[in-house]
């Protein structure tokens, strides 16, 4: 894949200056025939050079890592602040365009493209996306990084059962931030071949590199949470050939892609325990796998109201990187695996056949059949292993089991005109799902739905949408892998009985030109009634409303409220005849936003964002009447933006910007405990993030 | 096993009445208007008016790819009508009458003209790479124009910018908006995602209008690291990403439906430590807060996607 990687980059390379040398130059062309536009005397044309060069300053106030996430401004002071954007074009519709954003912050993005308008076009692309994976880590572990796979103890380390006894845990202790940066290139080029033929690939590399937390357990006793590791590649492919006509199109096309990942393992010395066999524990990363697809989309008009689409796609998955020995414990570690690696391999096969047919009743009716159906038919070869549990405890030997499934999805909907303001609709879908290997070989699902769309007039719009769904299930028959197994009451949710009913209401109306309001309404529900044990409902509120003003034709100003409100309940049991237990979680989320963008004159802009979003979750777990609620996880974040931006001359203008951002967050499963406040649990401190940042921006704007 | 004839004879019944219905209905035929306009002389008489700080002014059009009048497939090419090209003859439009009102061009992209005539405009050119499939998409069936998302003659449509494509989306789909602002979503606010990376608005195959033909297919174009396939698999993993993930955001980190201990156990229930009760009383016994507190059911059991390791059966390595 390398090969063909560094293969395709420098022929798109190599192609490129052909491409560009292959016409002649604008003023040759423009010589040698005069676009029409030219006999347009009203007409503007836009040729040549423009563009917009930003350059300055920012400032950051306060250090977090994570206002820093996805901004890569985590560190308080100042920063470069180049942004712009460059065009050409002639009449002759040769053009370029090159945005660059942040070009000196982690978040740099650079997006370029350049060709022939109608002949081909070249695209380059380039993108850092950083993100920190915990706030507030440390680690007394040694050899951190995103090629650290062997992580140890100082010298000094004083092993103990909990973490009270780690003597060394203190002095031992350094920040180890979690965070990984995303690079992005992309490189495409698309090729247009007479007025009917189009070809298109698209190559992008993703490098994903630093650190993240992993657990590890040792016996059921004791974990670690490690810095384990980041340094994943991923190369695509992705290409097609299009013909489109008038009342047909094709499309035939290729997708492949190669996850690489140079970690393959992590080793580390273990916190807990000194005896030999304890010393090390080794876990796998992700191995990496290939894929590829070829796809064929079709779409046919029969009559300009009949219509039939359809899409197939059939490919493969595969994995083959080598085991790791069953464990790294030199007691168990000659035991002999059944292969060397898993030659993992799965097929994936989608086909999708839409029909859309519109009948003619003064344009009233449209009816709509879809057909959809995927497979996925894991052939990974199944082994009998011996697995050494945390590197000590030996298991009876288990069969890996690779799952498969099919998926059979068809509907109908039926669209009716009734009156020029009343549209009435319905439908209906059939869900199938087999499985292998599982409790359930088979769910199928039946849902029903209806909506009426009154329309007044183009300025409002009342809809009401009813939808439900029931799901059953064939026998539900534990399967007996060898493992534990679940109790005989539980039903895993996606395989349960399920009756789910969602209503929407949303209207729209424009009471005048200037003045647009929003409002929805949703309320999901799915009750699982049928399981004596596992989830047993779900329900999901919503309301939301939206505003919009127009202060005349140079100011807006919008505002907007959404209430969301998420409801789980549980039922579990600790076991046998014990009695069950019930949980109720509830999420209430509730976001505001105000803005107005305005010109001030011709001359200077100005936009105001604020958002404040706000969320509070409650969990109440009872197995005995006087069991009390968890405390509330909150969160609460505030942002608000400014921007301004005038123009001093025909070239040279100012752009102002400030952001201020408010973060508070209260987690009682991590706050407070540090690295050592779960006993038998070494973990890496992290905490809930907190913090109020200012940041600021300078530039001057270079226009030209 | 289910056995519901009832559901598939209705199914049956609907398709069949509708078939016939269809077919009486279509042998009708099309209905036929004749234009009265007929097309003018060119962008040259329409730029008169719609010019740079006149209302509504079209001149950023030659900003655009439309507007290069060089490309054989602009609306402004050689043999092509200009403005017309669109907004169909229009000579009517240009003389102002006596009395009354200026009529209006042969098509407008607002509610003046039917949305399928004017979407039947776009799709005339765009049917290699929008049309194949946005016969039958939600989108279609919810009647929307192309002019509702896109502005033609903005220098810079905003549904191809980031941020601004955002604002296009939520404009109909609020909700989506205030799960970017959750305590855990992808980064849509930062403008690091949109909307279209990962769905297609003028899809109508693909499950929620995905760019891709399953969830999971979608969710590994980032994530290839998660697909696979793994020794151990974990099978709602294999299905689909979306039953324990929220995609669009959440209060639970990494994108969770709930957070574990709960959610690991709305499936899990071998008897032992998985399915026991977790309580407030149990944050301070140091034998039960291992399986409650910081990352729960990952402290141990971290290698939820699926585990390569010969070892790894119950994803602890």
């Amino acid at each position: 894949m390398k090969k063909i990687t560094r293969k395709f980059i420098f022929s798109l390379a190599a192609l490129l200056p052909v491409m560009l040398l292959s016409t002649n130059s604008p003023a040759a062309e423009e010589e040698k025939s005069e676009p029409k536009i030219y006999k347009c005397r009203q007409c503007v044309k836009y040729t040549g050079w423009r563009g917009n060069i930003d350059f300055g300053g920012a400032y950051v106030t306060d250090e977090s890592l994570r206002f820093g996430d996805y901004r890569g401004l985590e560190k308080d002071g100042f920063y470069a602040a180049i942004d712009g954007d460059i065009h050409f074009r002639n009449l002759q519709g040769r053009y370029f365009d090159l945005k660059a954003q942040n070009l000196t912050y982690d978040s740099r993005e650079l997006d370029l493209r350049l060709g022939i308008q109608g002949v081909y076009e070249v695209r380059f692309g380039w993108q850092g996306i950083p993100k920190y994976r915990g706030y507030g880590t440390q680690t007394p572990f040694i050899g951190v990084g995103y090629g650290g796979r062997n992580l140890t103890l100082p010298e000094d380390w004083v092993y103990a059962n909990t973490t009270i006894g780690m003597d060394a845990l203190e002095s031992s202790l350094n920040v180890a931030p979690m965070k990984t940066q995303r690079k992005i290139l992309d490189a495409g080029w698309t090729l247009n071949m007479g007025s009917a033929w189009k070809y298109r690939i698209d190559y992008q590399q993703q490098r994903k590199k630093g650190t993240r937390t992993l657990g590890a357990g040792m016996y059921y006793t004791n974990a670690t949470i490690l810095p384990a590791p980041v340094d994943f590649k991923t190369d695509q492919i992705d290409m097609d050939l299009t013909w489109a006509g008038k009342k047909a199109q094709v499309k035939l096309g290729f997708i492949t892609s190669q996850f690489s990942n140079l970690n393959s393992t992590l080793t580390w010395t273990n916190p807990f325990h000194a005896q030999p066999q304890h010393q090390t524990f080794r876990a796998a990363l992700e191995p990496g796998n290939k894929s590829y697809q070829f796809n064929l989309a079709g779409a046919l008009a029969i009559t300009p109201r009949i219509r039939l689409t359809g899409q197939a796609a059939a490919g493969q998955l595969s994995q083959n990187d080598p085991f790791t020995a069953y464990t790294i414990n030199p007691i168990y570690s000659d035991r002999p695996l059944p292969r060397s690696s898993l030659n993992g391999k799965l097929d994936t096969s989608t086909y999708n056949l839409t029909g859309k047919i519109y009948a003619r009743l003064n344009n009233r009716l449209s009816f709509t059949a879809r057909g959809k159906w995927d497979e996925r038919d894991n052939k990974t070869p199944v082994d009998l292993y011996t697995p050494v549990i945390t590197d000590l405890i030996p298991d009876k030997p288990r069969y890996n089991r690779p799952y498969s499934y099919k998926r059979e999805l068809v509907s109908a909907d039926l669209r009716y005109r009734a009156h020029r303001v009343i549209r009435l609709s319905g439908g209906a879908r059939q869900e199938n799902m087999d499985r292998t290997l599982q409790a359930a070989e088979r769910t199928e699902e039946t849902t029903w739905w209806g909506e009426v769309k009154i329309s007044p007039s183009y300025y409002s719009e009342l809809r009401f949408k009813y939808e439900s769904g029931e799901r059953e299930v064939s026998d539900y028959m534990q399967p007996d892998d060898g493992g534990p197994v679940d109790h005989p009451l539980m039903r895993k949710f996606n395989m349960a009985d399920r009756d789910r009913d969602r209503m929407l209401i949303e209207l729209d109306l424009m009471p005048w030109e200037s003045f647009g309001i929003n409002l929805s309404y949703i309320k999901a529900e799915a009750d699982y009634d049928n399981s004596a044990l596992g989830l047993q409902s779900s329900d999901d509120e919503s309301y939301s409303i939206n505003l919009n003003y127009a202060l005349g034709k140079k100011a807006n100003m919008y505002a907007f409220y959404t209430h969301d409100d998420i409801d789980a309940k549980l039922l579990n049991t600790s076991g046998g005849n014990a009695e069950p237990w019930n949980a109720d979680t509830r999420d209430r989320i509730a976001t505001f936003g105000i803005g107005l963008s305005t010109d001030i004159n011709e001359k200077s802009s100005l936009g105001i964002d604020y958002v404040s979003s706000n969320s509070t979750g409650d969990i109440w777990v009872q197995s005995t009447d006087d069991n009390e609620p968890f405390d509330p996880l909150k969160t609460d974040l505030r942002n608000a933006k400014v921007h301004f931006d005038h123009e001093f001359s025909e070239h040279w203008g100012l752009k102002l910007y400030a952001e201020y951002e408010k973060y508070s967050s209260r987690d009682w499963m991590i706050d407070g405990l540090g690295v050592d406040g779960i006993n038998m649990v070494l973990t890496m401190g992290e905490q809930s993030p907190d913090y109020n940042v200012w940041y600021f921006r300078a530039q001057a704007s270079y226009r030209f | 096993m289910i056995n519901k004839p009832g559901y598939r004879v209705g199914l049956k019944s609907v398709v069949t009445l509708l078939g016939l219905l269809c077919y009486f209905s279509l042998a009708q035929g099309d209905e036929v208007t004749e234009p009265e306009a007929k097309y003018s002389s060119g962008a040259n008489q329409c730029m008169a008016c719609h010019r740079e700080g006149r209302d509504p002014a079209a001149h950023e059009v030659f900003l655009t790819p439309m507007g290069i009048s060089g490309s054989p497939k602009s609306p402004f090419a050689e043999g092509s009508h200009d403005c017309e090209t669109c907004h169909g003859p229009s000579s009517t439009h240009r003389k102002k009458p006596k009395e009354g009102d200026r009529l209006l061009p042969g098509v407008t992209f607002n509610e003046k003209t039917p949305v399928n005539k004017q979407n039947e405009i776009c799709l005339g050119c765009h049917s290699g790479n929008v049309a194949t499939h946005w016969t039958g998409s939600v989108h279609e069936e919810e009647e929307l124009a192309c002019a509702n998302c896109h502005k033609i003659h903005a220098a810079q449509d905003p549904v191809m910018d980031k941020m601004a494509q955002q604002e296009v989306c939520f404009s109909c789909h609020p909700r989506t908006r205030s799960e970017t602002f959750r305590a855990s979503s992808h980064p849509l606010r930062f403008g690091s995602m949109t909307c279209t990376d990962c769905h297609n608005p003028h899809e109508g195959n693909n499950d929620f209008l995905l760019i891709r033909s399953t969830v999971n297919d979608t969710c590994y174009t980032c994530h290839a690291e998660k697909r696979g396939p793994y020794l151990w698999e974990h099978a709602p993993v294999t299905e689909d990403c979306g039953l324990c993930h929220r995609p669009h955001g959440s209060n639970h980190a990494p994108l969770l439906k709930q957070r574990p201990p709960l959610l690991c156990q709305q499936c899990h229930s071998p008897g032992g430590h998985p399915a026991l009760a977790y309580t407030p009383d149990d944050m301070e016994n140091s034998f039960q807060q291992r399986f409650l507190l910081g990352r729960s059911c990952d402290n141990c059991h971290s290698q939820v996607h699926g585990s390569n390791h010969p070892s790894g059966v119950t994803n602890t390595r």
